[in-house]
């Protein structure tokens, strides 16, 4: 800072230099002046001008040291010792600023949420025709043709679901209701939303949850659960998938286990990744790359760890391991 | 017969609902005029009020606030959003359930039942013990037992059995058999069907019963009762 600050008033610094020059110089060649007592008085102008130059880098340096140190930088009236009017330019300056960037920030983040609410009326303007659509196919006499119906209903639904979180997710601090939550009834809401494609696919589940309740939210944990469930249904046919839950030292933990073919060791670390899908060449065509994306960035918020097992052609297993209470009375200030 | 009133305003869904109670023999009315709900109410005296959320003039809570002044009979929310606070103003409101679109008609059908039966207390006296080939079918304490001896089945056994006794003589189908399963939130595969019924004709042959259950290949299990069976 010191440094800055000679480099900041050099020329006076050069003109002082200069004009004690000068006088020594005029001193020494004008015979009726006599140089030691021009000597004398310059020998005092520099040490009274050190003491002016470290009290005002003092003054003036606190303004700027002041400025860097800010935490907020929209935040300028933390900022006191304005003394000189240049400096209270600068502050009037940026304050003018930081107002005007906060009305476009304002703007844009109310266009934001506006949009956002608009989309999420239109999906669930579009859950009644669903609900209708979905009562007309269950009369559906052809077997075949009705099975078919329910799986391709069931994906519709099942993407409006995952873009109507998708759109919540930047605002999901303000939409945690966390409470004591029964896993039993929030796993057999999302099993019965499957329910179609998995007795289609002769899928079961056999549930163990030796833990009845975690402190969750449930209508978040239903759908980290099911994006889950709908990966494990995806790919497994005619066999069981487990769910478990279970105490390990202070923490819960869920484990969803199915015996379906697995995922290759290479795609292991990029599951979560968004937009990622099987490098398997038979790849299913339905699968966007959202649905464990979406997982992790939800068990995220819910303090959830996520921890994926995985054996090809053998099966996967997905622990969920949930915080213990005193993590989230941290951080929800509950 | 049972008299509902669904007030719902999108015809289309109003019409399936409709028809599918009829089916279950309900007696289903609809809403002419949305300004003036309370009137055709008054007029129709249901046992239970389907109320959707989102109506036009007035929300489904202000009819549901309308009703509660005057009476307390069964109300069931539809809603298409999913936000928690829906949920809980129904509750406070005093409505006895609510359910959330898309929906499962089952589950419609599954909370319908549970409330009447719950308000008016009909078809409230389940069935504990049931007598099958001269043996005793024991819901509660999961128990068959004759004069061979006792045994005691798993949960999932024993509903298994229990449907098919209680379509004595007819065949039920495999799909038929899982779905009433799932309806009673046990999730099992076909293959764990397969499994169960096996198992379940094992141990019911510890006191020669296993006989009594057949497979019908292609179409299901039956189980027939034993007089049937000589004759």
């Amino acid at each position: 800072m010191f440094k800055r600050y000679i480099v900041e008033r050099r020329s006076w610094i050069f003109l002082f230099i200069f004009l004690q020059l000068l006088f020594l110089f005029i001193a020494y060649i004008d015979p009726s002046i006599p140089f030691s007592s021009i000597l004398y008085i310059v020998f005092l102008s520099i040490i009274v001008f050190l003491a002016f130059f470290i009290i005002r880098y003092h003054k003036e340096s606190s303004f700027h040291k002041n400025m860097q140190e800010l935490d907020d930088v929209y935040d300028l009236h933390s900022i006191e010792e304005t003394e000189s009017p240049f400096e209270e330019m600068i502050i009037e300056f940026f304050t003018r600023q930081a107002k005007q960037h906060k009305a476009e920030i304002d703007k844009y983040r109310f266009d934001l949420e506006q949009e956002k609410d608009e989309l999420l009326s239109w999906i669930h303007e579009i859950k009644t025709p669903l609900t209708t659509l979905h009562l007309m196919i269950d009369r559906i006499e052809d077997d075949s043709l009705k099975s078919k119906m329910m799986y391709e209903w069931l994906r519709i639904d099942l993407l409006l679901d995952q873009q109507l979180h998708q759109k919540r997710i930047p605002f999901i601090e303000n939409d945690l209701h966390i409470g004591n939550t029964a896993l039993k009834s929030v796993i057999h809401k999302e099993i019965n939303v499957l329910r179609d494609w998995c007795l289609q696919k002769g899928i079961g589940f056999e549930l163990n949850l030796e833990v009845k309740e975690v402190l969750s939210d449930s209508k978040w944990l239903g759908f980290l659960i099911r994006q889950i469930l709908t990966n494990a249904v995806k790919y497994s046919s005619d066999s069981d998938i487990v769910i478990n839950s279970y105490n390990r030292g202070n923490h819960t933990k869920l484990e969803i286990k199915d015996v379906g073919k697995g995922i290759e060791p290479k795609d292991l670390p990029r599951i979560f990744d968004k937009g990622f899908t099987s490098t398997d060449s038979k790849r299913d065509q339905s699968a966007t790359g959202m649905g464990l994306y979406l997982a992790k960035k939800v068990a995220f918020s819910l303090l959830i760890e996520i921890n994926v097992d995985s054996t090809i052609h053998e099966g996967t297993t997905f622990t969920l391991t949930f915080p213990q209470k005193n993590e989230f009375i941290q951080i929800m200030g509950m | 017969m049972f008299k509902i009133l669904l007030i719902e305003d999108d015809a289309n869904l109003f019409d399936e609902i409709r028809e599918r109670l009829i089916q279950w023999e309900y007696e289903v009315f609809g809403i002419q005029d949305f300004g003036n709900v309370m009137q055709e109410y008054t007029v129709i005296q249901p046992d239970l009020v389907i109320i959707d959320i989102q109506l036009p003039r007035f929300d489904g809570f202000h009819w549901c606030r309308m009703i509660r002044t005057s009476s307390n009979i069964p109300i069931i929310f539809l809603s298409s959003r999913d936000h928690p606070s829906d949920m809980v103003m129904s509750m406070q409101l005093g409505a006895d359930d609510y359910i959330q679109k898309p929906f499962h008609f089952d589950v419609l059908i599954a909370k319908i039942q549970a409330v009447l039966r719950r308000v008016y207390n009909y078809g409230s006296e389940q069935v504990e013990v049931k007598s099958w080939c001269h043996a005793t079918v024991d819901y509660s304490k999961n128990i068959v037992r004759n004069e061979l001896g006792s045994i005691e089945l798993t949960k999932n056994e024993l509903y298994i059995l229990r449907v098919l006794i209680d379509h004595k003589n007819n065949i039920v189908s495999r799909e038929k058999l899982i779905q009433s399963l799932w309806d009673d939130e046990r999730f099992i595969s076909d293959n764990t069907l397969t499994v169960n019924v096996n198992r379940l004709r094992k141990r019911l042959d510890e006191i020669n019963l296993g006989q009594f259950i057949l497979t019908k290949v292609g179409q299901g299990y039956m189980a027939i009762e034993e007089e049937q069976f000589h004759v």
